[in-house]
Formats: C-alpha cells, sequence, structure tokens
C-alpha cells in the first residue's frame, strides 16, 4: 500500500515514466474484463488504452488507502458499460440471464478423445459464457481469474453483495447444467 | 448415509471452501453417493475452467502505445485533498474549543496544558479565547450562541468535505465514469 501510495505521488509529481509500472502491473486485469463486456476484437485495445488514459487524468482523486488495481477495475468496468451504451451492443440492452437460461443446447459433443474431449468442452464453456450478459461475465472472471472477493467486486461494480453472490451462484449452476446436459449426451 | 443429495449452493461453498466446517459432513456423503460425486466431478471441471480461461493478449507494445500518448493528457491538480485536510483539522480544534468550553473541563485543560505540544497548545489558546469572549455574555445568550456556533460549524463541515465530494464525484462520472 505504502509502495502505492509512494508510486502514485511520483506520478503525481511529473514522473510519467512511472506509469508504465501500472500499466504494466494491471493490464491483465483490465484486458480480462474488456475481453469479458466487449465482444469486438478491434476495439478492446482501444478501450484498454482508454481506460489507462482514464486513470492516469483522474489519479489525483484516487484515495491513496485504496488499492489501486480495485479502483482500476472500476473504471474499466464502467467504462466497458459506457462504451456498450454508446454502441447500443446487444449484449448490453437486450440479452437477459433468462433468455440464456432458455436457450436450447446446439451442437454435440461427440469426441472420444480425452483431450481432443477437454478442449472441446474448453471451447464450449467459453462459448456459453459468451452468451451470459456482460455482468455475469465480469462477475466470473474478477472472482475466478483475478481472485476478488465479494466485497471488492461490489465495490467495482457498484452493486450489493448479495447481488454479487446470486449472479454467480446462478452463473456457475447454469454452466454446470450446460456441462453435465452435454456429458449425458454424449453418454447416451 | 443421508439419503438427500448435496445442493448446488453447498458444492460451490464446498469449492469456494466458505463453510469449512460442513466440509466433513459433505465429504462422508460423497463416499458414498456415486450421484453426488459426479456432480462434484463436474463442478471441479467447470472451477478449472474457470481459472485458466485467458482474456485476449494485447499488443507487445500496448504499454508503450499507452506511454506515448499520456504527454497529450494533463492531470488536474487536486487542491481539495489539501483543503480539506486543513479545513478538518481546523474544525476538529473548534469542536474541541468548544467541548472544552462548555464542559468546563479544568482537569482536562490542566492536563494538555502539561503536554508540551504545539497542536494542544493551540487548542487551548483557542478554547480559551473563545471561553474569553463568552464569558462576557450571560448564560441564556451564552447557550443560544453556542448553539448557534455548532450549527455553523456542522454546516461548514457539510459544505467543505461533503459538498465538494459531491462535485468531486459528479465530475468523476461525467468525465471519466469511473
Amino acid at each position: 500500500m505504502a509502495e502505492t501510495s509512494s508510486l502514485v505521488r511520483r506520478i503525481l509529481d511529473g514522473d510519467k515514466e512511472s506509469f508504465r509500472i501500472i500499466v504494466n502491473e494491471n493490464q491483465r486485469l483490465v484486458s480480462h474484463i474488456v475481453f469479458r463486456m466487449v465482444y469486438n476484437k478491434t476495439d478492446r485495445e482501444d478501450l484498454c488504452q482508454e481506460v489507462f488514459l482514464k486513470v492516469y487524468k483522474n489519479l489525483s482523486q484516487f484515495h491513496f488507502g485504496a488499492k489501486i488495481s480495485s479502483w482500476i477495475a472500476r473504471i474499466t468496468y464502467n467504462t466497458c458499460l459506457d462504451f456498450l451504451k454508446k454502441k447500443k451492443h446487444p449484449a448490453s440492452d437486450t440479452v437477459s440471464f433468462e433468455d440464456v437460461e432458455n436457450q436450447d443446447l446446439t451442437g454435440d459433443y461427440t469426441s472420444p478423445d480425452e483431450s481432443v474431449k477437454r478442449e472441446e468442452m474448453s471451447t464450449f464453456l467459453h462459448r456459453e459464457i459468451e452468451m451470459m450478459p456482460p455482468n455475469y461475465q465480469t462477475i466470473l472472471t474478477l472472482y475466478h481469474l483475478e481472485d476478488l472477493s465479494y466485497t471488492e467486486i461490489s465495490k467495482i461494480m457498484q452493486i450489493p453483495e448479495g447481488t454479487v453472490k446470486s449472479h454467480l451462484f446462478r452463473a456457475r449452476k447454469l454452466l454446470k447444467e450446460r456441462l453435465t446436459s452435454k456429458y449425458q449426451k454424449e453418454n447416451l | 448415509m443421508n439419503s438427500k443429495h448435496l445442493t448446488d449452493e453447498e458444492f460451490q461453498d464446498y469449492l469456494d471452501e466458505r463453510h469449512p466446517a460442513e466440509s466433513g459432513y459433505m465429504e462422508e456423503h460423497l463416499r458414498t453417493c456415486q450421484l453426488c460425486r459426479n456432480n462434484l466431478r463436474e463442478y471441479k471441471s467447470l472451477y478449472a475452467e474457470l481459472k485458466a480461461e485467458r482474456g485476449f493478449e494485447l499488443s507487445p507494445n500496448f504499454a508503450e502505445s499507452v506511454m506515448s500518448r499520456l504527454p497529450d493528457v494533463e492531470i488536474p491538480v487536486s487542491q481539495t485533498r489539501y483543503a480539506t485536510i486543513i479545513m478538518s483539522a481546523f474544525s476538529i480544534l473548534v469542536v474541541i474549543s468548544i467541548a472544552i468550553y462548555l464542559l468546563n473541563w479544568k482537569w482536562f485543560i490542566q492536563t494538555i496544558s502539561v503536554i508540551p505540544s504545539p497542536f494542544f497548545k493551540a487548542i487551548l489558546v483557542f478554547g480559551n479565547s473563545i471561553a474569553g469572549f463568552f464569558a462576557h455574555l450571560n448564560v441564556g445568550i451564552n447557550l443560544l450562541l453556542m448553539s448557534f456556533v455548532i450549527l455553523l460549524v456542522i454546516s461548514l463541515l457539510d459544505y467543505l468535505l461533503f459538498s465538494k465530494k459531491r462535485k468531486l464525484i459528479s465530475f468523476f462520472q461525467v468525465a471519466g465514469n469511473p
């Protein structure tokens, strides 16, 4: 925490080069969130850059007691939401979790080879995750990939902790049901 | 053996290690229940996949691109942080002084005066000034003025700390929406 504070102070004092450390340490987190929320590949890198420029511009507003990665994650999440609103992306407007739950399963899971099976399962799961609303995807990403707690995710996404917990539960339950269904098809 | 199968919530809590105390009961059940073992295996596969999932790869020169755009961006100087600190200290000073005067803590003043600290001395000087001022007034007006001063301090605090914060939040949401 003290290191972060001194780093931010150095940048605020004009040492722009120190900002590179913030970029390097947080680009993975930013790219994960952007990847989960924005489908257009060409927009993703631009958005990541935009996020870091916002971080730099608003650095004087950063509260020194806070965790900088959570603050950056919140900026990323809001930047993506703004982007989706501007673009009127269907994922942000029309797709609800219920829509995804009611979708029919497509494609069979028939490879006998274990490694191919695993690869297919991975592809299948990724496709299922991508069909979920962006907020569900983001929660899955922040929890499983970034190891953030309910409290941290709740602060980043500005939603109650209970909502984080229930979204996470529903998303994983649905994904597991889809997996089970695939296994059962395979075994028939 | 408990014939009731484990629920999705129990599986997830188990893998999230949320209720370690219940893991003994779950493991006991899993030893004898093939269906729940299968379910757990599927959940474990799912967790492994969620953990292994990767985002898209940023270009190798991503950091460089960001750094090259920084000179075009100026960091707005935030004076509110310092103003807030100074005004908070001042307000605390005022409140302590009023409290000292109102409660007549002679023992407190005597204790503080022993401590060689510029901060406590400042409190004393300030408290004594206020006390001196109000000593000339009678008790009724005294109380009325005290109430007014307290209200003033609270309003001042609210304006200085929270109204600026509100403005900052709205600026933040419009400019960067972080």
